[in-house]
């Protein structure tokens, strides 16, 4: 955790020295250098200063896991980054490396113009993630309607398996609802899952580590009536029909609160369990041993949320995120905020950045 | 200080154990009601997978609540958790007058259910504070109250979200448990 802050720390520095030098000798100062070595100075630290800012951008892409398609114009600029370029060690490389990076074609102005956008686009993002984990519905509002995501259910269903940030919880209760559009939400979310040759605790398993499953019994019946249908499509031999399936699944889930709850006292035993789902496969019995088996697997192994992911592909990075304490970025990016005054010494270096890329388009027109 | 008094009273006089289902349509504020009974006792781990469930410790009776809806298709297989209750608490949305009817049917087919035959009822008509609320005479009427035989039942006007008449509810179980089986 205290890597962070001391390479910050570090950048801070080197972007002060690399402003100070942009900027010039102050005025009354005099300086030993000459009109064209102070210009090329000066022009030097301004292209390590974008690559700087290219680097930083690039690693909050990969954080918030922006999609660089919706940056058609903008992403053969970012195209010619390194695609892992983000990363602290990487963006010293690009500090280091700054002289020799070859000039690109296109004239700064219209990189520091992309940047600006891309920091609203990013700084929106964010702005709708808080939203949504504090106030679901009104947050996908959000996120539709400024065109951060596509207003279909696949779409929604989609950024909320996908998106790093999101609570689990939140996103459990959204699914949940009985309105419309989270109802559709929710039947894109299961009908993505693939559960074939999966088997049924598994697949239950598989289903809820992405979000926490709402303690509302309608909830639950409505997310687990999907799920149980879904599962029988992928798995059409495994039972009699979806609503055995559907019973089974209910009944799993009342086992998980039985045997993990700590406010449950006197347990379920597997006596009770067989019992509890006699008849249930269209009249018939499921086998004895089935059952057994599922209890003992439940009952040893409670089914849990995935505290720290929320996909697997999520892991790495969020891995990554722990090391370096995202968090510490994520505040940089907020204090970025347009209503927000930045403050200290720090609030002054991003200021006096953003009228850098300000000022920059006008001087190259 | 009085919760730390129960405790040290029941841990002298003894305890009883009580369970309860909690039942009613979406949205009659169910979760709300559950979340009121649990009086600020902190729960600090991530809670369970599963369904709500709170326990309770009131008037010497430790009441364990689970919040099983009511899904008239899924009941048949709440087998396991009927046998050993000794009340439901229905609760209905008394400003939600379009699905009182709906309400009505639910309650007296989970009346019928063989294993709750011993359990006795407590009614909350919920949610006094909207506009337009019936109140707990006209609830009594739109559910047919009135059909209920040889079973001990009880309404109260509750007002979950500021936490109003739950505790006069759980009185008034709390009570009859105790007259009831000794």
């Amino acid at each position: 955790m205290w890597i962070l802050p001391t390479y910050l720390k570090d950048t801070c520095r080197i972007v002060n020295g690399l402003l100070k030098t942009a900027l010039g000798p102050p005025t009354g100062s005099s300086t030993t250098l000459s009109p064209a070595q102070d210009s090329t100075f000066r022009n030097d630290s301004v292209k390590c200063l974008v690559n700087i800012a290219k680097a930083m951008g690039n690693w909050m892409d990969q954080q918030l896991k922006v999609n660089e398609t919706v940056w058609p114009k903008g992403s053969q600029v970012y195209a010619s980054m390194d695609s892992n370029a983000g990363q602290i060690g990487e963006l010293e490389g690009t500090i280091s490396d700054c002289d020799s990076q070859p000039d690109t074609t296109n004239p700064e102005a219209y990189d520091a113009s992309m940047l600006q956008q891309r920091r609203a686009y990013k700084i929106e993002l964010q702005k709708g993630i808080s939203l949504f984990n504090r106030k679901p519905s009104k947050g996908i509002e959000f996120l539709i309607s400024s065109k951060k995501i596509g207003s279909s259910p696949e779409e929604v269903a989609s950024f909320l398996m996908k998106t790093a940030g999101l609570n689990g919880t939140v996103i459990g209760d959204y699914l949940g609802e009985r309105d419309e559009l989270p109802l559709k939400v929710m039947h894109a979310y299961v009908d993505s899952c693939n559960f074939e040759k999966k088997d049924f605790v598994e697949a239950i398993r598989f289903f809820l580590r992405g979000f926490r499953l709402p303690g509302e019994a309608q909830k639950i019946d409505r997310i687990m009536e999907k799920f149980a249908e879904h599962y029988w499509k992928c798995n059409p031999g495994s039972f009699t029909s979806a609503d055995t399936a559907y019973v089974l699944a209910y009944s799993v889930i009342m086992l998980n609160t039985d045997a993990h709850n700590n406010m449950v006292k006197d347990k379920m035993t597997k006596a009770d369990f067989i019992r509890n789902n006699r008849g249930i496969d269209d009249g018939k019995d499921l086998p004895e041993e089935y059952l057994g088996s599922l209890y003992d697997r439940v009952v040893k192994e409670e089914i849990k949320m995935n505290s720290d992911t929320l996909a697997p592909q999520n892991k790495q990075v969020n891995g990554l995120n722990k090391l370096l304490g995202l968090d510490g970025i994520l505040n940089l990016v907020s204090w970025m905020q347009p209503d927000e005054k930045p403050h200290g010494a720090n609030g002054r270096l991003i200021r006096d950045i953003q009228e850098q890329f300000q000022a920059k388009p006008e001087k190259s027109e | 200080m009085g919760i730390v008094f129960t405790r040290l009273f029941s841990s002298v006089f003894g305890n009883k154990e009580a369970r309860i289902l909690v039942l009613g349509l979406d949205n009659a504020g169910k979760t709300t009601i559950l979340y009121r009974l649990q009086m600020g006792e902190v729960v600090s781990t991530i809670p369970t997978i599963g369904f709500n469930v709170e326990t309770v410790q009131y008037n010497n009776i430790k009441f364990q609540v689970w919040d099983l809806g009511g899904q008239t298709s899924i009941r048949p297989y709440w087998r396991c958790y009927f046998p050993n209750t000794q009340a439901v608490i229905y609760v209905v949305d008394s400003s939600d007058t379009d699905r009182i009817g709906v309400a009505k049917e639910e309650f007296h087919a989970i009346l019928e259910e063989e294993e709750l035959k011993g359990a006795m009822v407590l009614i909350f008509a919920n949610k006094q504070d909207l506009p337009g609320a019936l109140d707990d005479a006209a609830v009594t009427e739109a559910l047919e109250l009135h059909k209920i035989k040889s079973r001990q039942w009880a309404i109260f006007k509750t007002c979950a979200v500021k936490g109003e008449g739950l505790f006069e509810g759980l009185d008034w179980l709390s009570n009859t448990l105790k007259s009831g089986s000794g």
